[in-house]
């Protein structure tokens, strides 16, 4: 199985987000409010790390990833990745390095390709591999997420959600990445089937020295998981720390409190 | 089919006068007779409808390929351009079709050319709004965020992502729009704003036939209203298999 080689480190931390804020309107008129979804967050993930990201729903989660990968343009603070500043506009090569995984699996891949299609069009735009290997690095790809070879040429349609969502990671690994977000990319899966996705993500961590950003609501898989965990409530970060010591000595009053309701969450 | 084929299957020049064998009734040589004019009916019947239904797909692609494009561009891009392209939309659609076709082809003249144009100018809007809304919603679905943080360029989000994903209610809306594009060219040339002899339609025949209805001559009318009705329920069923085959893809 071919790896390939993180680019040299450039600081300790692959990723530093400096007081981002978000502000969304909604309604109009007379109704129309101002939403205040990430209220100044600064958040740092150590290289080779998967740092966890925790909060109830509606905390911003979400609006953080999105600010990470792009797709939320209109926000102010820094984002930088790697040493360097990212721009609010990105270009292909900038984009290339930080891939998500969503967490709704049954519409996060065209229904009107096959996987390889998928794969080989990120490929092939991207130029990751010269035309005549298209078809090894695609094979590769599905070894290092554990899919049968066979899927390749299968629509999403006849796949699982845990087969999709291996898809899914199939196609952000596709990109040589160093920093992976996965937005809840969990949560819609069966336990048994959450079991085998959070262990590829830590074996992708060991073996390609990959760093993730894993936001979730289950604790429970965060503590087995994660080096860091960081809890946000209403848009700001209220605790950010090593995980054994944030589930043991929590300080926050919040974080307190969504300890205590781990019973009631996991199922 | 028989239309594709209609030199092939017709015994008769659709416009050969034989004035000494007029109003016949089905014989061996003129199998649904002739008119008044002598002209086999049945060679007319195919000639029509390769004018009548060749136009009405013809005022399909055009509109179709066109309302497509602005549909998915407008869905896509938003912004102002897709603003004002929705108004002209809607300003289009306040007329009633008809009254609009009528107009336009009053503007352009007679003609084949003209109600190809007539059509094309009013039934694109209806493609572009079917692959706006489309694209809309296809828009906000993770697969298409996936293109972009994947750094895919927005031409090939649009071209590979979007439209594989959306065409497939326009292409339905085009199968009954092919039978409702059949019923304004027959119509119009019913009321002599359309085809033009001497070239055969459906419409004239029927308009032409009229006159001798009060004789008991009922064939010269009866005849092109039931390849009409023919032409467009098979038109029809044809439309709602692919519509199922398209579907059954998903
Ligand atoms: N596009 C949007 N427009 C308006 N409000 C939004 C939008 N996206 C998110 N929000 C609001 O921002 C807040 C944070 O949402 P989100 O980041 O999705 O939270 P989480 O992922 O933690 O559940 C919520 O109150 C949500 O309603
Ligand atoms: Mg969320």
């Amino acid at each position: 199985m071919s790896t390939f080689q993180l680019a040299q480190p450039a600081s300790e931390n692959i990723l530093e987000m400096r007081d981002i804020r978000v502000e969304f309107s909604t309604g109009r008129g007379n109704d129309r409010r101002k939403i205040v979804a990430l209220n100044g967050v600064d958040l740092s993930v150590p290289r080779g790390t998967i740092h966890g990201l925790v909060g109830e729903s509606g905390s911003g989660k979400s609006t953080l990833a999105r600010v990470l990968t792009a797709l939320e343009r209109s926000f102010t603070g820094t984002v930088v990745f790697n040493g360097d500043e990212l721009p609010v506009r990105r270009t292909k090569e900038q984009r290339r390095h930080i891939q998500m995984v969503f967490q709704d699996p049954y519409s996060s891949l065209d229904p009107r390709m096959t996987i390889r299609q998928s794969l080989a069009e990120l490929l092939r735009v991207h130029r990751i591999v010269q035309s005549r290997d298209i078809g090894t690095r695609c094979l590769e790809l599905m070894d290092q997420v554990q899919l049968p070879a066979r899927a390749l040429d299968s629509y999403p349609i006849s796949m699982s959600g845990g087969q999709r969502q291996r898809v899914a990671i199939a196609k952000a690994l596709a990109l040589e990445p160093s920093l992976l977000v996965a937005d809840e990319a969990v949560s819609a899966l069966d336990v048994s089937v959450q079991a085998g996705i959070v262990n590829l993500l830590a074996d992708l961590r060991d073996e390609l020295g990959l760093s993730v950003l894993f936001i979730a609501h289950d604790l429970a898989v965060v503590r087995n998981l994660c080096e860091n965990v960081a809890v946000m409530y209403r848009g700001n970060i209220v605790e950010d720390g090593d995980t054994e010591r944030l589930f043991t000595e929590p300080r926050d009053q919040y974080t307190r409190t969504l300890l205590s309701s781990i019973p009631r969450i996991r199922y | 089919m028989a239309a594709v084929f209609a030199p092939f299957l017709t015994p008769h020049d659709p416009t050969a006068m034989d004035l000494a064998n007029t109003l016949s009734g089905p014989t061996a040589a003129h199998p649904l007779g002739t008119d008044n004019l002598g002209r086999d009916t049945w060679s007319r019947l195919l000639f029509g409808a390769r004018s009548d239904l060749g136009i009405a797909a013809l005022a399909v692609v055009f509109p179709f390929v066109l309302g497509t494009i602005v549909g998915a561009l407008c869905g896509y891009f938003g912004g102002w351009c897709d603003t004002l392209i929705m108004r002209i939309a809607d300003v289009v659609s306040a007329f009633p079709f008809f009254v609009l076709v009528i107009t336009l082809v009053f503007v352009f003249g007679n003609g084949p050319m003209s109600i190809f144009l007539a059509i094309s100018l009013v039934s694109w809007v209806s493609y572009a709004r079917i692959v706006r809304a489309e694209t809309l919603v296809v828009r906000g679905r993770d697969f298409i965020q996936s293109c972009e943080t994947g750094g895919l360029g927005k031409a090939r989000i649009v071209v590979r992502h979007v439209l594989p994903n959306t065409i497939t209610q326009a292409v339905v809306f085009a199968m009954s729009d092919v039978v409702s594009n059949i019923g304004v060219i027959v119509t119009l040339s019913y009321f002599g704003l359309g085809i033009v002899p001497p070239t055969p339609d459906w419409g004239q025949m029927i308009s032409d036939g009229q006159q001798f209805l009060a004789s008991g001559n009922y064939a010269l009318v009866l005849i092109p209203s039931a390849a009409v009705i023919l032409a467009s329920l098979s038109l029809t069923f044809l439309g709602d298999g692919i519509a199922n085959a398209l579907r059954a893809k998903r």
